[in-house]
């Protein structure tokens, strides 16, 4: 026979039990991806602080056995010895390490922090304080730009980039949280959670560090200078693959045991929901396919008029949802996640491909009520006794 | 066009207490005509309708449709039949309730466009639903419309033969009167077989088939002879 079941017969008049499905099934979909949009904006916030910054300046903090320095004298005469120690050491580094595959420069530098609150906790970032020339290779190094306020002039003034203002609710004039001798005197846009100061001249840096200007390609900066001969066995680096381990360990596998309960929770609701509805549809409509087998439809035919229908639901359920999802992301990033100097990714793959997973399995669990109901398919006489 | 040989139809064969439904008899049925079957509740009629429309294969016995056995053959040559050949109206109307009354006609249709639709609705008119009674479901027609929307749909295709098991039932008179013309103008060119309680709207038929317990009795020639 040349006519096929037209899906659209029971769709365009069943517009209220097929929109039930949809919508079971665009809710699934719309739940799920906002909420690990709203997760990843933690993860993506805290990748861009311990991967992408880390790229272009990694620390080194120097260890007292490195730097042949005994902790014990820090009660006798503290932060001269400590400060004279890093200086020697530097002094005996500093060549070989400026000159090593994709270091471009490095500097002593006294650390402050700010923090970086998310949706969900809050990570810190390092603030190098410098002295000006040193400070102004750095912003440059960083791509900032000044965006309002001015460059720091004075011992204890630093510039801090858009987002962490925004994030913070700092405004020009205000001291930093973490310390009240820093004031923040401009904000920069460079694109990371970055900012940067002035150092008192000749005076005691206070936990200080390395700072090393990268290019973008090293990861593993102890690796790097050592290959240069700088070995620093016993030194913290702060530095790309410490950032991906921190970011693995600290970030993701804690989020990940939280998306995985919301994901598997959802998914089992909804497949509930659609496999019920589902099965109450079709009881309703055997007599309807026993009519088609008794007027010459095969089984096939209805059997694939069934697929059809389910396949124009599970599309429009999909399109429905990804028209909604774009629209809630597109309002929470303006309202909230750039409110907040947050980061999000808008297209979550691995999301994608779970929801995308959980559509094909429900597809395959709903092919179990439709092949009983296509084996039961009688011509219409004897399905007479049925309905 | 059919040759029915010593067909038999035992319902629950493997009880003790087996119930004959068809008991075993010979029929030869032209290949026009209007013919009508008359008989009592469980006489067999509507089983010896449905061995004959391949909807029910009998237990025992031989239907040959111009020529051809039709009992044991493949499942896309009774499709076939079922779709090109063979029209039913059923003792109940089973629309497909969420199909307006037109759709109910074009699904029993080859094909789906325009024309099917507008035969479709040729047919319902000439079956005398009114131009807005084609958009209604069958919930909102009465069991008369229901009805003549059941035998448009039997006919959509023009078969060959058209099985009516009591298409009139739930018309009054005058509407069953018009339901049988129609069929008596189809029976000109095809073959008619109508199941009946009321011999009053065989009046026009070629031959009149009683049937008792299972077994074909009389065999009378109708008025339209």
């Amino acid at each position: 026979m040349s006519q096929k079941i037209s899906a659209f017969y029971y769709i365009k008049n069943n517009k209220r039990r097929v929109s039930v499905l949809v919508i079971s099934l665009a809710m699934f979909s719309i739940v799920t991806y906002v909420s690990m949009f709203l997760l990843s904006v933690t993860s993506e916030t805290f990748e861009d602080i311990l991967t992408e910054t880390s790229r272009y300046i990694q620390y080194i903090q120097l260890d007292g056995d490195d730097l042949e320095y005994n902790y014990s004298d820090k009660q006798a005469a503290p932060e001269e010895v400590y400060n004279e120690a890093i200086n020697k050491k530097y002094g005996e580094i500093k060549n070989p390490l400026i000159n090593s595959k994709g270091v471009k420069d490095a500097f002593v530098v006294q650390t402050e922090y700010s923090y970086v609150t998310s949706l969900i906790g809050n990570y810190y970032v390092e603030i190098p304080m410098l002295n000006k020339t040193d400070m102004k290779i750095v912003l440059n190094h960083m791509g900032a730009v000044l965006d309002s306020g001015r460059l720091p002039e004075k011992a204890g003034e630093i510039v801090l980039d858009s987002m962490l203002i925004k994030n913070y609710g700092y405004k020009l004039g205000d001291r930093l949280s973490q310390n009240e001798d820093v004031k923040i005197v401009g904000i920069i846009n460079c694109g990371f959670y970055f900012g940067c100061g002035l150092a008192g001249q000749g005076s005691i840096f206070y936990n200080p560090m390395i700072c090393v200007l990268t290019d973008g390609t090293v990861r593993d900066l102890k690796d790097t200078i050592n290959k240069n001969g700088v070995s620093l066995e016993n030194s913290k680096f702060v530095d790309l693959k410490d950032g991906e381990i921190k970011l693995q360990d600290e970030i993701i596998s804690s989020i990940s045991s939280s998306t995985n309960i919301i994901f598997v929770g959802i998914m089992i609701v909804v497949a509930t929901l659609v496999v019920i509805v589902s099965i109450s549809y079709m009881r309703d409509r055997r007599s309807e396919w026993c009519l088609y087998t008794s007027i010459g439809y095969s089984r096939k035919a209805v059997y694939f008029s069934i697929i059809r229908e389910l396949v124009f639901t599970f599309i429009t359920a999909f399109l429905i949802a990804v028209v909604v999802v774009i629209l809630l992301m597109k309002i929470l990033d303006i309202l909230l996640i750039t409110g907040l100097g947050l980061q999000c990714e808008y297209f979550l793959s691995n999301t994608l491909n779970q929801i995308l997973c959980v559509y094909i399995a429900l597809f395959g669990i709903l092919q179990i009520p439709v092949r009983v109901e296509i084996f039961k398919i009688k011509t219409i006489d004897a399905a007479d006794d049925d309905i | 066009m059919f040759s029915v040989k010593n067909i038999t139809m035992i319902y629950d064969i493997e009880k003790e207490n087996k119930m004959y439904a068809l008991g075993g008899f010979d029929l030869e049925l032209p290949d026009t005509g209007l013919i009508g079957f008359i008989g009592p509740s469980g006489s067999g009629k509507s089983t010896l309708m449905y061995c004959l429309s391949t909807l029910k294969k009998p237990t025992a016995g031989e239907i040959l449709y111009n020529g051809k056995d039709i009992i044991n053959i493949k499942n896309s040559e009774r499709e076939n039949l079922r779709r090109k050949e063979f029209g039913f109206v059923f003792q109940r109307h089973f629309l497909i309730p969420y199909m307006p009354a037109v759709d109910n006609v074009v699904i029993a249709m080859d094909e789906n466009n325009a024309k099917a639709r507008e035969r479709a609705e040729g047919l319902l008119k000439e079956l005398g639903l009114s131009g807005r009674e084609l958009g209604k479901r069958p919930s909102k027609l009465s069991g008369g419309q229901r009805q003549r929307v059941a035998i448009a749909r039997a006919m959509a295709n023009r078969p060959s033969v058209l099985f009516a098991d009591e298409p009139t039932a739930a018309l009054d008179h005058e509407n069953a009167f018009s339901v049988m013309k129609v069929l008596k103008e189809y029976s000109k060119k095809h073959l008619v077989l109508v199941i009946t309680h009321d011999i009053s709207i065989l009046k026009d038929a070629d031959q009149i088939i009683e049937m008792w317990d299972g077994m074909t009795g009389t065999v009378k020639g109708g008025e339209g002879n």
